[in-house]
């Protein structure tokens, strides 16, 4: 009887672990993880953070529940070598043998090694404990370095809970892989207006402090804080699969196929841990995002029991909430697209702002602040690579426009 | 899944007596912004499309949702949401091409259409009747007889027609 292990615990590990389930009552799962906890909602610790979800509320299953689907679980535990030749995973305390393995490590989020970054007051935000710990301590001025969807986040909730926030980031515009700078830009006048201190185009230097974290200094000024969070990025946990022969792609990530095999037989990857290919370029990207990491978990699943299921590639999808306005933005963005000739549909009503970029008459990527209908028709058009004239083929007839209605709440953004 | 709710859109008048009943139905609200049901108003040309939750079989919004709530019931059929444990991200707003994931304005959660435990408001409230809550065997019944019709060059009087 083979098999199957899972090693990590979050969305991707989870969604192979159910899918595996759902296909397949009897063969044996293992599931290890390096926290002692049940599978919770990373996407929503900044919630957390600002209060606005109960802590409870963040976890999705229980620890029971894994028992209950018939999934061994070895949490606490951290896998320090895996035997590719014997198939076995070597941790401190005990060996687990396995037939398929899955690696769904995940991420971790990075501190760069400036002067003082071990000092106490530094913290980043991943996981569970790290929410513990930056309430544990008493946080009265902090500095967000780094401005991607968790800075802002992390930014808006600590300003909730009454803190004097200053956001630096290196480049010119605050969520610089996300947004345009146009968007960004509204974006930051939102922040600043609710008395977030915003700069941008700035480098930190260091950390100086006497044990606790007094100040940051970058190459413009130095900033009195009690407390550095760091959203510079993350890493992808790799240590223990490329040692043991796993292939690691350009970008750091595993490299897998679009059946999420890595190069060795029997082992398969999955989650933010993977390299995987965008869906409207093709190229390799790293895909960081949650809905990506549960399809790569379902289709590792899949394969892993023998069906043949291929994955279509990654496509980013952000929804901000910057205090109650929905910020949108979904697949590429003009930086990423910046050696190709695009076309920028633009428009804007009072607060709204919308901002569709086009390519070869395709719909890469699109933009919204302050709107949330009809989002989902542009996203399902850009999966499907209507070409626009397509569209409005469609729209300008009534008859067929009436039968494939679901293209309606397009029109406006699409003229 | 035996029942099904229908949208006949060349019935459609845009009255939206579906919102209203949806609305006071399931919010106690006479607002059509908390229907879960929502007519698409092509005003110009003169069409009105109802757009509401199509129970897909392998929904979008369950795999974009991060917080794993929704998910498909299996008697019913229907995609069914866990709201306690919504955090209102609208991530499955952004995933649904058919507009079925409505915001709730007085609970902070997005919810969608429940059938109203297999008697619709809506049909119950639709005047032309644009809207029909039938069976899979009707509903194939009156698509068969239409086609029946139209290839006989009666498009448009055959019962069911849709055209």
């Amino acid at each position: 009887m083979k098999n199957i292990v899972i090693i990590g615990n979050g969305a991707a590990a989870n969604s192979a672990a159910e899918t595996i389930r759902k296909h397949d009552f009897e063969v044996p799962i293992v599931m290890i993880a390096r926290e002692n906890l049940p599978e919770y909602s990373a996407c929503a610790l900044p919630d957390c953070l600002s209060g606005w979800v109960d802590r409870s509320k963040l976890f999705i299953k229980e620890l029971p529940e894994y028992a209950q689907m018939g999934i061994q679980t070895r949490f606490g535990l951290e896998i320090k070598q895996i035997d590719t030749s014997e198939r076995k995973l070597i941790s401190d305390q005990e060996t687990i043998y396995y037939d398929k393995l899955i690696i769904a490590t995940g991420s971790r989020a990075i501190i760069p090694p400036v002067p003082g970054h071990d000092l106490s007051g530094n913290f980043v935000l991943k996981t569970v404990g790290d929410i513990d710990a930056i309430l544990a301590y008493h946080v009265r001025k902090v500095v967000v370095v780094g401005s991607g969807n968790i800075g802002i986040e992390v930014a808006e909730a600590l300003q909730i809970r009454g803190c004097q926030v200053t956001i630096v980031e290196l480049m010119e515009d605050i969520l610089p892989r996300i947004f345009d700078h146009e968007p960004a830009g509204r974006i930051s006048r939102i922040l600043i207006d609710r008395g977030i201190q915003v700069l941008t185009g700035e480098k930190v230097l260091g950390i100086s402090g006497d044990q606790r974290v007094e100040a940051v200094t970058t190459d413009c000024r130095s900033i009195i804080c009690d407390t550095v969070i760091w959203a510079a990025g993350v890493k992808q946990n790799v240590e223990a699969a490329s040692a043991a022969g796993v292939k690691l792609g350009k970008l750091g990530g595993i490299q897998v196929n679009s059946f999420m095999q890595t190069n060795i037989d029997g082992i398969y990857a999955c989650g933010d841990c993977i390299e995987s290919m965008d869906m409207l370029t093709g190229y390799p990207t790293l895909s960081l995002l949650w809905p990506n990491a549960k399809r790569q978990g379902q289709i590792a699943a899949l394969n892993c029991l023998g069906q043949k299921a291929e994955y279509e590639g990654a496509v980013s999808m952000v929804v901000e909430d910057i205090y109650g306005i929905t910020a949108v933005s979904m697949g590429l963005n003009s930086r990423v697209l910046a050696r190709e000739e695009i076309r920028v549909l633009e428009g804007q009503n009072r607060e709204l702002y919308w901002r569709v970029l086009v390519m070869d008459d395709r719909i890469m990527g699109m933009q919204t602040i302050g709107i949330s209908s009809g989002l989902g028709a542009v996203m399902a058009l850009m999966k499907k690579r209507t070409t626009l004239s397509e569209f409005h083929r469609v729209t300008a007839d009534p008859h067929l426009a009436r039968r494939i209605a679901w293209y309606l709440p397009a029109q406006r953004f699409l003229e | 899944m035996n029942k099904h709710l229908i949208i006949d859109s060349a019935k459609c008048t845009g009255c939206g007596l579906c919102e209203l009943a949806c609305a006071i139905n399931k919010t106690g609200q006479c607002q059509t912004y908390l229907a879960r049901i929502k007519i698409w108003q092509e005003e110009t040309r003169g069409f009105f499309v109802p757009m509401t939750c199509q129970q897909c079989d392998n929904p979008p919004c369950a795999s974009a949702c991060l917080m794993n709530v929704i998910s498909k019931d299996p008697v019913t059929g229907l995609t069914i949401r866990r709201l306690e444990g919504c955090i209102a991200c609208r991530a499955c707003q952004l995933a649904c091409p058919f507009e079925g994931c409505s915001y709730d304005y007085l609970q902070e959660v997005l919810v969608n259409c429940d059938h109203c435990e297999g008697n619709p408001e809506c049909v119950k409230y639709c005047p032309t009747g644009a809207l029909r809550y039938i069976s899979t065997a009707e509903s194939m019944d009156l698509e068969r007889s239409a086609e029946a019709g139209r290839r006989c060059g009666l498009a448009g009087l055959v019962k069911g027609d849709r055209r």
